[in-house]
């Protein structure tokens, strides 16, 4: 089973439910962090990292001593990463999308294989769980090819058991990349018309993707109903409410996972996860 | 005219709330709505649009299924798992990133590179302003050309209307689309919460306005949930030399305000409100 | 000799576009009798994603131009225009023929460095954006520009 738990924007409890479910469940979990922009579940899970690789994108890098300027290279890469003008030619990395078509296209063998670095990738456990994420270095762009990684990673395919991945916040390529192939989508919200907003487009964006999909409101007692009226219309549905507590928000701001301050909680999500399984 | 940027790393540490209540203290003044992926300013505002424009980035392939004869070239060489091969190659638009590899050496030249509709801008009227902003069709990216497009938009405007002062509603994380709001900025008000994971994306944005040599100042929203931990941020902002511009109390108004579609500031006089008002005057002196 | 000057329009009267990647027009001015000799248009760089200052470093460098006068240049053009041997003014402002009297009266001062920031970069406090002078080897600003532009 492969929960992926995503939100339309950030801070609305999306790394708070992961965790949640990850400490809740009997059964053995690999928990996997593809927020690879703001890594955070390290913060709850303190996982022990044991190993970790750096990720590289296959970039040009040019033999010059075979090289003609012939610019076919410049003409066919539709992201500006090579250019050449008169007997000069020159390559800009980090604005390569490793397509291969410059390898490709070169007909003088002079466009060799050289790797960028744009992240990290770390496992670990943090007690029972498996745990995975990927760091994407700071101002690095390409976030999809490192989660595709990190996934690669955790042997998503013949993966076992239970999978929680957290996903980025929003409604981009870099959550399509996290949800595909999973079972179940826990969309985590907040009830007021910020938190429906960014639900409406999150879900617009995963039900073209056809994976069964169900809502969490977090901090529930705040705001007002728009988000539990909408659920019911759309016939989403509403699989718990987190009631807003202080004592919830200051567990959350000292990176303690609030299933260990919220009284009866646990069992909760381990009902939710028993119901996602059926 | 001068241009406020408005930050915060880490999404809902209440950015666009203030940014809201920024745009009624204020009369000479311009929204940009660069948070593409929330945009929420417009729940605040209620803005009435009087231009809708295209947004068109990059292209993506298109399959012609009568020349296709189901070759594989493409799919060989696609380095995203872009192509879908049945009776006919498809294209996944949600995987392809228009590099036109399979265009180029399609035998059967069977591929077009199609220019990608992902989305549009708007020119909207609201009872704080002028305000520019953006929406996308689900699975596409904020970018920081569409960045750069709505501030352009932006100051064209605020040229036009001679308005002072261009308020941007900053794009959430620490990308492309956030190095992209940079350029042009006065001052950066980065809005943090006392959390690790703010405190972690505060650093972040710090290293950046720091890079890109714009003035940055620190609001720490809801300080009181976690006294150590905003403790911790103001003394990370006195050893990095950043002015903390202020602290809102956490402050059930805030929300009750979002509900009731207002700024905090037409909503009721509160603790947060307050605190809002003290910040935009330390604020204002940097403008 | 051959000036490249950034602009919004295609005429002597045309304002000076302070963006050179994303600039409308370069217009190829020849100092000697002001004449213009040729026009570049970039209007299709405003639709490009990102790199639209490598595209354009790119055209100039290909018109044989020496000089180009324009607002801010990133660091990617700028390694570009420096690997060409082309000279940089920044911060030109104006119409098309005030620049160039400007230029002219020899008050214009060429730049070491780009003058603003690549927008899909990797900063890095410890990299900086200035390019390096100096023909051969340019490894570009930092921002991993890297050319090994021979110069003229």
């Amino acid at each position: 089973m492969k929960i992926a738990v995503a939100s339309g924007k950030g801070g609305t409890g999306k790394t708070t439910v992961a965790v949640c479910l990850a400490l809740s469940s009997g059964q053995p979990v690999t928990f996997v962090d593809c927020d690879v922009e703001e890594p955070n579940s390290h913060i709850f899970l303190r996982p022990e990292i044991e190993g970790s690789r750096k990720f590289h994108l296959p970039v040009p890098g040019i033999d010059e001593s075979r090289c003609n300027y012939c610019g076919k290279c410049r003409d066919i890469c539709r992201f500006n990463a090579v250019t050449v003008f008169g007997k000069t030619i020159m390559t800009f990395p980090d604005m390569c999308h490793s397509c291969g078509g410059c390898f490709l296209v070169c007909e003088q063998d002079a466009v060799r294989e050289e790797r960028r670095n744009i992240g990290v990738i770390e496992w670990g456990k943090a007690g029972e769980i498996d745990f995975f994420q990927g760091k994407l270095r700071i101002g690095e762009a390409m976030s999809s090819p490192l989660i595709k990684e990190v996934k690669k990673q955790t042997l998503f395919e013949e993966k076992k058991g239970l999978t929680i991945l957290d996903a980025p916040p929003g409604t981009s390529c870099p959550v399509i990349k996290t949800v595909r192939d999973t079972d179940f989508v826990i969309l985590v919200t907040e009830p007021t018309p910020f938190g429906l907003h960014d639900l409406k487009l999150a879900a617009s964006t995963i039900s073209t993707l056809g994976i069964p999909t169900g809502v969490i409101i977090n901090k529930s007692g705040v705001g007002d109903l728009g988000v539990k009226n909408w659920c019911k219309d759309q016939g989403l549905p509403l699989l718990m409410e987190i009631p807003f507590s202080r004592e919830a928000a200051s567990a959350y701001a000292k990176g303690v996972p609030i299933v260990e301050v919220e009284h009866g909680l646990k069992e909760k999500f381990n009902e939710l996860i028993e119901e996602i399984s059926r | 005219m001068k241009e406020l940027l408005i930050l915060s790393g880490k999404g809902g540490t209440g950015k666009t709330t203030l940014t809201a209540a920024f745009s009624s203290l204020v009369t000479s003044r311009l929204l940009a709505d660069c948070d593409v992926d929330a945009a929420d300013l417009h729940i605040i505002l209620r803005p009435e649009r009087t231009e809708t424009h295209d947004f068109v980035s990059g292209v993506k392939a298109m399959v012609n299924k009568d020349r296709c004869t189901a070759c594989n070239t493409c799919a060989e060489l696609c380095r995203y798992d872009a192509v879908i091969m049945n009776e006919y190659a498809e294209v996944d638009d949600f995987s392809c990133e228009g590099c036109g590899v399979c265009a180029h050496f399609c035998p059967e030249k069977a591929i077009d590179l199609e220019p990608n509709h992902c989305g549009y801008w708007f020119v909207s009227s609201t009872r704080h302003g002028t305000l520019i902003h953006a929406e996308l069709k689900p699975g596409e990216e904020n970018s920081g050309k569409l960045v750069s497009l709505v501030k352009q938009k932006a100051r064209e405007r605020a040229e036009k209307e001679g308005a002072k002062l261009i308020l941007v509603d900053g794009p959430p994380g620490i990308g492309c689309p956030v190095i992209s709001s940079f350029s042009g900025a006065d001052l950066v008000v980065i809005v943090t919460e006392p959390t690790e994971s703010g405190l972690h994306d505060l650093q972040r944005v710090i290293e950046l306005s720091k890079h890109f040599k714009v003035p940055a100042k620190v609001v720490v929203n809801k300080w009181d949930l976690n006294r150590e931990i905003c403790a911790q941020i103001e003394n990370f902002c006195q050893d990095s030399r950043i002015e903390l511009a202020g602290k809102i109390p956490f402050d059930k108004a805030v929300v009750d305000s979002l509900v009731a579609g207002k700024t905090l500031f037409e909503f009721k006089d509160c603790k947060a409100a307050q605190s809002v008002a003290n910040i935009w005057q330390q604020i204002q002196k940097n403008l | 000799m051959k000036i490249a000057i950034s602009s919004t329009g295609t005429t002597m009267e045309s304002n000076v576009d302070p963006r050179f990647g994303r600039a409308s027009y370069f217009v190829i001015v020849d100092p000697e009798n002001s004449q213009i000799v040729d026009v570049i248009d970039n209007r299709a760089s405003q639709e490009a994603a990102h790199g639209a200052g490598i595209n354009a470093a790119t055209m100039v460098a290909q018109s044989g131009a020496e000089v180009v006068l324009t607002g801010r240049v990133g660091p990617k053009a700028f390694a570009i225009l420096q690997a060409a041997g082309i000279k940089v003014v920044s911060e030109v402002s104006g119409t098309i023929q005030e620049a160039l009297e400007a230029f002219r009266s020899g008050s214009a001062e060429f730049s070491h460095g780009p003058d603003c920031h690549a927008h899909t970069s990797s900063p890095s406090p410890r990299t900086g954006w200035q390019a390096e002078s100096g023909q051969g080897k340019n490894r570009g600003c930092g921002c991993q520009g890297k050319g090994k532009g021979r110069g003229r």
